[in-house]
């Protein structure tokens, strides 16, 4: 047998760079791991979300109501269903500082094809007020009992009932009303009292021999003082005006029963002047505004309705 | 007529002009209009007018039919019917295929009544010879 040599000072230097190189290698091979698990890891967290927004294509934004616990067995429901159906998606909560505008532009950006507003009334218009315009499918999931007189217009069930009108997925666009070219109105405009002049389509001006009108213009939902025999047209890319002289007091009981009727025009742009600021509701929120500059978007909203809907 | 009229244009969609209500300028319509307060200018619709008792109307009319209880000053040319009933005032002329007047009604103007039967010839025929020249008063 050979006895075996004992290293000299030459090959225990050697010994000791190669250990030093063999240290900076697996540093460097440490270093290289970590940084692929962190693209491996945003690699992973981005493809889940891209997935999700590839197959899904639906975003559901929750109003800030639905964070009360009554809501809560509702919304299981309704996410159950809406797994069923397999039309699940991103869950958006949103608070009471969203611009839903804003919202819906980033989740369109990442892919979004439908948003479906979770709520009420008041969550479709906080909704469509700011985003209609937007090219993009909307949707309406009604929550609750109160405050859902769109669901009936739309022709949509409350609470989980609605998914199945989701997911037939019967697609109609509808015309909507934009004021002063910055606010967008999807069912009604509505002034109090206002002494006005009014101008249709840049061809007829209006104008009454008494004091003030009540006015009231007309898309989803009928004029508060008008609503029997209402006929809904919210395709035919006008809007009707309806406006009556405005009666209060004493006065009331002397005017005549004709003059109360309201006088009815339609319109593909109006221009409402007055010399006082007015008070407008649109959609349930409150303007105060000199004048008023209304274009009809003809069938640029594609809104998700069911059968029974009232147009 | 009238009533047969009302039936035919019920589910269209109406302009209605409120007593309170003056208009001027081109008022145009697609549907029915019922005037009951003050029109200056043109009135174009190719549906049904109705001017109600207490409506003035100062402007030329272009209507499918029309049915006035009120006052028109203005040219009239209607497609169908121009009836005017018994509280009716029409200053100006008038072209229209049937032409009735009830009585106590005022016409001041020209009638031109389309001929049925003039209507259906050939290429020939000039504009005019449609229509039958008449001149009515009826005071």
């Amino acid at each position: 047998m050979k006895a075996m040599k004992q290293p000299t000072a030459k090959t225990s230097n050697m010994i000791a760079s190669s250990n030093l190189q063999a240290k900076k290698e697996l540093q460097q091979f440490l270093k290289s791991a970590q940084a692929k698990r962190k693209t491996v890891e945003r690699v992973t967290i981005d493809d889940r979300v891209r997935s999700a927004g590839k197959k899904a294509e639906y975003v559901y934004l929750y109003d800030t109501f639905l964070q009360d616990k009554q809501y809560h067995g509702i919304l299981e429901s309704i996410e159950r269903r809406l797994h069923d159906f397999e039309i699940s998606g991103k869950i958006v909560r949103m608070t009471s500082f969203t611009n839903p505008r804003l919202l819906a532009e980033e989740e369109i950006k990442k892919g979004a094809k439908t948003i479906i507003m979770v709520g009420n009334d008041d969550t479709l218009v906080r909704v469509l007020l700011k985003a209609a315009d937007l090219d993009v499918t909307f949707g309406f999931l009604p929550v609750g009992l109160k405050k859902n007189h769109f669901a009936k217009v739309l022709g949509l069930p409350l609470n989980e009932k609605a998914c199945d009108v989701i997911a037939a997925r019967k697609i109609e666009k509808l015309d909507y009303g934009v004021i002063n070219q910055k606010n967008f109105f999807l069912c009604y405009l509505y002034i109090p009292e206002a002494r006005v002049k009014i101008s249709c389509d840049d061809n007829f001006a209006l104008s009454s021999s008494k004091d003030k009108w009540e006015m009231a213009i007309a898309n989803l939902l009928p004029p508060p003082f008008a609503s029997d025999k209402f006929v809904l047209h919210p395709q035919d890319g006008k809007m009707e005006l309806y406006l009556r002289t405005k009666t209060g007091g004493l006065f009331s009981h002397f005017v005549n029963k004709q003059e109360k009727k309201p006088s009815i025009f339609f319109f593909k742009k109006l221009s409402i002047k007055s010399e006082k600021a007015m008070s407008v509701v649109a959609d349930g929120r409150e303007l105060h505004e000199v004048s008023l500059n209304i274009e009809v978007n003809k069938a640029k909203l594609a809104l998700i309705v069911g059968k029974t809907r009232q147009f | 007529m009238t009533d047969k009229h009302l039936e035919k244009s019920g589910e269209d969609i109406e302009t209605i002009v409120g007593p309170s209500v003056k208009v001027e300028g081109d008022f145009n319509s697609e549907g029915n209009i019922i005037i009951q307060g003050q029109v200056s200018g043109k009135i174009k619709t190719s549906k049904l007018l109705r001017v109600e008792e207490g409506a003035k109307v100062n402007a030329d009319v272009s209507a499918d039919s029309a049915i006035v209880a009120g006052e028109i000053r203005g040219n009239m040319k209607l497609s169908d019917t121009l009836e005017l009933t018994p509280t009716a005032r029409v200053y100006g002329d008038v072209a229209t295929k049937t032409l009735i007047i009830s009585a106590g009604a005022i016409f001041h103007g020209q009638s031109l009544m389309e001929d049925g039967e003039e209507k259906g010839r050939g290429k020939g025929s000039k504009k005019n010879e449609g229509y039958e020249a008449a001149y009515g008063e009826n005071v």
